[in-house]
């Protein structure tokens, strides 16, 4: 989880997040972030997410369990 | 000018795909309607709508018709017997539902040749219907080139209608979209009336973007300059549900595909204003790069070459498709 976390943090170019906060409530998620995200999961997860399944998620937590379930 | 029907010949030739219908006769100039698939009928079907087109390129564009395959276009004498003509074609094309026979009265006074297209059409061959389904009376038309409909990358484009002007007027003055425009005051129904006039043609082909079924936004190419090979590209997202999706990026694809591979430009410009960090950030995955001397302006363009696109794209589109 924490390796994740801090995937997702670099992504949105914080230095620490609050997983309990959603994606959009950071400054820097946008559509290139979202498809970095896809991508990272892809290279480092082996899974492939869509929009809709970061969509789903009500807090970056809950995509972590999603990735990782 | 044909002053008797009865002296034009009437061919018909088919070779199974149907691309460009071409009328001639002995004593009139030649008339060419292009067509692709049966949308090209629903073009022509309605006399009418074919009279109110703005956009036929007038004989005199003969050689600087934008289509890589020239197809060539007059404008039609509404007041003459062109009408006539074309009305007689029409019908031929409407009693032929099959588009193999046409009724030997019509036959003997009109000549039609249809012609195998190498580029634009030619990509969509697989898709054309050969037995066309008939199409309803009073059928609305609205376009004039193929491009009502392009989905791909799991985003459909649908050309800019007039019953959706009002609805991208909305949308254009919501401050949330209107902040980041150049033209930020209120842009009133008449100013949008005028708007789509001007931009209802082959130089600007403006879409909404669709994703399952809903409506999220407006992206487009407009200025389009056949001669250089260049167009301008544009996008906004209104549905902030999907603003931060993958879908814009998923749009700008779609549309450039078009633009590169099928109108065959080879470069196209943006312009962005310089505190836009995001769409500067967005534009950037394409390949777009700052033109030259833009340093110190407020609106910034931005160029982006083909080669650099499709190579930027195929990095991008393996995450749209579902594996």
């Amino acid at each position: 989880m924490n390796e994740l976390v801090k995937t997702i943090a670099d992504i949105l170019e914080e230095d620490s997040i609050d997983v309990t906060k959603k994606f959009e409530d950071y400054e820097n998620w946008d559509s290139l972030s979202a498809l970095s995200l896809i991508a990272t999961i892809d290279s480092n997860y082996g899974k492939q997410i869509l929009n809709k399944d970061i969509a789903a998620c009500e807090s970056i937590e809950a995509f972590c369990n999603f990735v990782l379930g | 000018m044909l002053m008797d029907t009865q002296k034009i010949n009437f061919k018909f030739y088919s070779n199974g795909i149907k691309q460009r219908v071409k009328v001639s006769s002995s004593d009139a100039p030649t008339f060419m309607f292009q067509t692709s698939d049966d949308r090209f009928l629903e073009h022509y079907w309605n006399w009418e709508n074919f009279n109110e087109r703005k956009d036929i390129i007038s004989t005199e564009d003969k050689n600087e018709n934008p289509f890589i395959n020239k197809p060539v276009w007059r404008k039609l004498d509404t007041d003459g017997n062109d009408k006539t003509i074309i009305r007689e074609i029409i019908s031929a094309l409407n009693y032929n539902k099959d588009n193999t026979k046409i009724p030997n009265h019509i036959k003997e006074n009109i000549e039609i040749i249809i012609e195998e297209s190498r580029h634009i059409w030619q990509r969509n061959a697989n898709e054309l219907i050969p037995n066309p389904v008939p199409l309803p009376d009073n059928k609305e038309i609205t376009n004039f080139l193929p491009f009502n409909k392009i989905t791909k990358y799991g985003v459909t484009l649908k050309r800019l209608t007039h019953d959706k002007i009002e609805l991208v007027r909305r949308w254009r003055n919501d401050p949330k979209i209107s902040q980041y425009m150049e033209y930020r005051d209120e842009i009133t129904p008449e100013m949008q009336e005028f708007w789509f006039k001007k931009i209802d043609n082959n130089k600007n082909f403006y879409f909404i973007i669709e994703v399952d079924d809903k409506e999220i936004g407006l992206i487009n190419v407009k200025d389009i300059d056949y001669d250089k090979g260049t167009g301008e590209p544009g996008i906004f997202i209104w549905d902030d549900n999907y603003l931060n999706s993958t879908y814009p990026i998923q749009a700008v694809c779609c549309i450039n595909d078009v633009i590169f591979n099928e109108i065959g430009l080879s470069k196209v410009s943006g312009h962005v204003l310089r505190d836009n960090k995001r769409a500067i950030r967005f534009n950037k995955i394409f390949g777009y790069h700052l033109a030259e001397n833009q340093d110190n302006r407020h609106l910034q363009e931005y160029l982006l070459e083909k080669d650099i696109y499709i190579t930027n794209r195929n990095k991008l589109i393996k995450y749209f498709i579902k594996k």
